[in-house]
């Protein structure tokens, strides 16, 4: 299961009062606790329900960047 | 999307203000929302002292909302130039969801192997002294389009073993990549023997390179009282050309305090573009030589199971939080891909709205629409420029030169850069000298090293612009500083959809 980043999107201080509901919920633990973001492993399912009620909260899939490059790479060995 | 093609056509798109339908405070994006419904676009433009555009206004959500304009792409880079806080959105269509039926067609894989192959010894020397280099990267292609062929990397007698068909007469193209003090060569149509040897030039400090020749290096004072982030794999921390003054590492599990370039080298490179403070011979000097270094490692370190591990949008999200909060001006975004992702958007708005501004490159995928970050509108997104004649003969920055050629034909756009109506401004990316760890230097191409040059350019700016510098810190400073850096680029006769506003 891929991570979640719930993140706060409004003005001023994330309220911690959702934070705490989201740390109470059951098979959710949370992976990192930053600003205005949580990392977090869990079904996005019942956070979706968690957050609908309340305005300026964000859910999204973590995904990965590689290393940026130039140099020209090998895709497939050579044909005869 | 607005293609390239049609960047002489209006077309339709949603002028937004910065977050959500409706301007929410009072900002000259505000104030140019609620007038374009009622006044002609060309005197709002004059009153902001920016290039003339056609526009019409088809509809409107609100009086401070979002606006359904006509307009062609070329006149929408100009628009964002002059009003840096409105995102201006492509109208996009959607069908019914209905369920397609196809016919899988399986393909046969290809039949066995070549049954003989042959081993070519590639030997790698330096001109100096033809003296073996070793660790270099060799990849030689049978045929370039299909990227078919094989490799491999130099041992410490500077040779390397590559197992091609025995009916393979001729290699179209043999790249080698050093690991650092040398510039890398590109050999055409080289033919196949049982060895082949490939001389590589030195690198030499004090060579003007593209980074030295289109922005010039820094003087002892530029930059100064700017702060810039270098959001990437970490900067080296010993480097006698390098002076970093704080960071972080935003990898969930590692150690906040680790900043220094455990995640490779692209980070210690970009940082030296901006501000190298050494002097050529011995050393090198970046654009800004004064601006104040932070390096915020998003990349993790390599493992023995994951040796290119890549960076999440949330390392990179926390990163841009923790920059903007430590109150860096300027974010380097040498990096990206792939579809637009909301929580790097998010961040990318909260930095503007503490201040700070964005400049990310626009990817290296040989003309592919602009990526994400750079794609997305609150950041400046950065193309790769090169010139003729400032990398040796027979170097791999050969391979990178193509079509357009700008009014200097000796200029080009590099042919790795991606394109679109996107693109801000260009900036040198094509064979650029810069720092790598620990105390070493190394030739990098691509629209990542373009970027820290604008990057190095705008700390240059504002370093002399103290009103914005000391600007109370929200989204009408950010605007302000990419205005200034966007009011001053130059064309070098390329189309918008290459080279944006210029270079700056």
């Amino acid at each position: 299961m891929a991570r979640l980043i719930v993140r706060y999107r409004g003005q001023g201080s994330r309220p911690e009062s959702v934070i705490r509901q989201i740390r109470q919920m059951p098979n959710v633990s949370i992976v990192d606790d930053s600003d205005r973001m949580l990392l977090v492993d869990g079904p996005e399912a019942p956070l979706r329900d968690l957050l609908q009620p309340f305005d300026d909260w964000l859910i999204a899939a973590e995904k990965k960047y590689p290393i940026p490059g130039n140099r020209k790479r090998i895709e497939r060995p050579p044909s005869s | 999307m607005i293609h390239v093609t049609q960047s002489r056509t209006p077309q339709q798109a949603i002028l937004l203000p910065s977050r959500s339908l409706r301007a929410s405070s009072a900002s000259l994006s505000r104030d140019f929302l609620v007038r374009v419904a009622y006044q002609p676009v060309s005197a709002l433009m004059k009153e902001l002292g920016a290039p003339q555009v056609k526009m019409k206004v088809l509809d409107s959500i609100h009086e401070d909302g979002a606006k359904l304009v006509e307009i062609t792409a070329a006149d929408a880079q100009k628009l964002r130039a002059a009003q840096p806080g409105l995102q201006i959105v492509p109208v996009r269509y959607y069908r019914r969801a209905v369920q397609f039926y196809q016919i899988e067609n399986r393909v046969k894989a290809a039949a066995g192997r070549a049954a003989l192959t042959q081993k070519v010894i590639v030997s790698v020397v330096s001109r100096q002294g033809n003296l073996p280099i070793s660790g270099a990267n060799v990849v030689a292609f049978t045929d370039f389009a299909k990227r078919e062929g094989n490799g491999g990397v130099t041992s410490q007698n500077g040779t390397v073993a590559i197992s091609v068909p025995s009916s393979v007469r001729q290699l179209e193209r043999l790249y080698v990549y050093p690991e650092n003090g040398f510039w890398g060569a590109l050999l055409m149509k080289v033919k196949v023997s049982a060895q082949i040897s490939v001389t590589l030039e030195p690198i030499d400090l004090s060579h003007a390179d593209s980074v030295r020749s289109f922005a010039k290096a820094g003087g002892s004072s530029d930059g100064q009282g700017v702060k810039v982030a270098v959001v990437d794999t970490g900067i080296a921390l010993n480097h006698p050309d390098l002076s970093v003054q704080g960071g972080e590492c935003t990898v969930p599990g590692e150690n906040v305090t680790d900043f220094g370039p455990l995640g490779g080298d692209h980070g210690s490179h970009c940082a030296g573009i901006i501000a190298a403070h050494g002097t050529p011979p011995g050393g090198i000097r970046g654009i800004a030589p004064a601006a104040e270094l932070y390096s915020y490692r998003v990349f993790p370190k390599p493992t023995a199971n994951d040796p290119e591990p890549g960076a999440t949008n949330y390392s990179i999200a926390k990163a841009i939080d923790r920059a903007a909060a430590a109150g860096c001006d300027l974010l380097n975004l040498s990096l990206g891909g792939g579809d637009p992702d909301p929580a790097t958007e998010a961040a990318i708005l909260d930095a503007r709205r503490a201040g700070s501004v964005v400049i990310a490159a626009a990817g290296n995928n040989d003309r592919s629409p602009v990526s994400f970050p750079a794609s997305y509108d609150l950041c400046v997104a950065v193309s790769a420029l090169g010139r003729i004649g400032l990398f040796p003969k027979g170097s791999v920055d050969e391979g990178d030169v193509g079509k357009p050629f700008g009014k200097d034909p000796k200029n080009f756009i590099a042919l790795f850069t991606n394109i679109g109506p996107e693109l801000d401004c260009t900036g040198p990316g094509v064979g650029v000298i810069s720092t790598v760890p620990e105390r070493a230097y190394a030739v990098m191409s691509g629209t990542s090293m373009a970027t820290p040059a604008v990057t190095g350019l705008a700390a240059r700016l504002l370093a002399k612009n103290a009103s914005i510098l000391s600007a109370s810190r929200d989204e009408g400073r950010a605007d302000n500083i990419v205005r200034m850096l966007l009011q001053s680029c130059a064309t070098l006769g390329f189309k918008p959809d290459f080279e944006g506003q210029g270079l700056p």
